[in-house]
């Protein structure tokens, strides 16, 4: 066995120097990157009946693009820095018959800049291509200022594939001519009687 | 000194590195059997709130009744902090986290906001009750459509909020006060809740 000798005083400064560094390294590593905030609520218990009595829309289409919006620091909104994610969608059709334009723009909450990583865990997602039919509407007091959103968040989003409607509410899917339908048949009667097909 | 010796100083530094680094890891480690998404963690386990604009909320058809909120607010808190747990909230003027209410038109019944840093560790939460043209009502009924909706329901669902709990998973609404969406099978602290406060602090 070896009995080589090392001073003891470069034993004990290198140990500290290398304990330093590493904590240091590992101080940089876990505290850069954006500010962290999650938003997470209770939800209205609404069905796709109950949202459409309180929608404006119940559009169907396909998602053209979604960009993260600038953060939105007003405090009467919002306590903490809020970051929203806006996905624009063509309309092919609204069941309420009351939406005209061909493109929609919703804001949605959450999503990641720079500065700030907003975590929405009951916020809709929207991938590119997809299509989907969303209940929007708009309330220029409310959190999403004057923006249209989905209502009651996840929710109100239904991914379409196949003739079917998939959500939280149909989790298996159903026939998309059927639910049209049953929105159709729940809409308020001025939006009923407009759209008679 | 030794080779030997250096050795063992060598494995002392590298135990205590190791012992370091789960420490600063450990928030992330916790497994969370009936709860979805992330879990963050507060440093303490006496959190303190305070609360502002409770007036406008209307409760059992008017507004104006901030005291009657704030009763609401505390039996919540008491149904967290009565548990065997030894974490506590307490209402403290001045606090940087705080009860309100503002206009969520968007399907919140109530929202709750939470900073936290990179280690996982929360420093700032607050939530708010509904203002828009929602009704609420006080006491332990509980509307099945939510109209009027619970304050004390809501409350306590928000502060398992503050507790970092997200969502319960599909198949546990009974089980839980942290069902996604109002329901009335779930308007207080369950079982699996006080567990889950348990096993964390």
């Amino acid at each position: 066995m070896s009995t080589r000798q090392l001073p003891r005083g470069k034993i004990y400064v290198s140990a500290i120097a290398a304990f330093v560094v590493g904590i240091t390294a590992l101080v940089m590593v876990t505290q850069t990157g954006p500010a962290q905030i999650a938003v997470d609520g209770l939800l209205d218990n609404w069905g796709p009946q109950d949202m459409a009595k309180r929608t404006q829309y119940v559009l169907i289409g396909t998602v053209e693009d979604k960009t993260v919006s600038s953060v939105d620091a007003d405090p009467i909104r919002w306590d903490k820095p809020m970051v929203y994610t806006d996905v624009v969608i063509n309309v092919e059709q609204d069941i309420a018959d009351k939406y005209k334009d061909s493109q929609i723009t919703v804001r949605t909450l959450g999503g990641k800049t720079d500065k700030y990583w907003v975590h929405v865990s009951v916020s809709p997602t929207f991938e590119i291509g997809e299509k989907v039919l969303v209940f929007v509407s708009k309330e220029p007091g409310s959190e999403m200022g004057d923006n249209y959103f989905v209502l009651a968040q996840e929710l109100g989003k239904y991914k379409i594939v196949d003739g079917k409607a998939y959500g939280k509410d149909h989790e298996n899917g159903i026939d998309l001519g059927q639910f049209v339908e049953e929105i159709r048949s729940a809409l308020p009667e001025d939006a009923r009687n407009s759209n008679p097909n | 000194m030794t080779l030997k010796t250096n050795k063992k100083m060598a494995t002392t530094i590298m135990s205590a590195t190791v012992l370091l680094a789960s420490l600063i890891a450990m928030p992330s480690a916790f497994a969370h059997p009936i709860y979805t998404g992330h879990s963050h963690f507060w440093g303490s386990t006496d959190v303190c709130y305070d609360t502002t604009g409770l007036n406008a909320l209307s409760v059992d058809g008017s507004t104006g009744h901030a005291t009657t909120v704030a009763t609401e607010i505390t039996n919540a808190r008491n149904d967290w902090n009565n548990q065997s747990s030894s974490f506590s909230f307490n209402l403290q003027a001045s606090c940087s986290h705080w009860v309100g209410s503002t206009n969520l038109s968007s399907g919140f019944v109530a929202l709750t906001t939470s900073s936290y840093d990179n280690f996982g560790y929360m420093y700032d939460v607050d939530f708010n009750f509904d203002s828009s043209s929602r009704t609420w009502t006080s006491g332990t009924s509980c509307d099945p459509d939510g109209e009027p909706a619970s304050l004390r329901y809501a409350a306590t669902h928000e502060f398992g909020h503050w507790l970092e709990f997200t969502h319960a998973a599909d198949g546990v609404s009974s089980h839980s006060v942290m069902w996604t969406d109002y329901n009335c099978n779930a308007v207080n602290v369950k079982s699996a809740d006080a567990t889950e406060l348990d096993s964390v602090y």
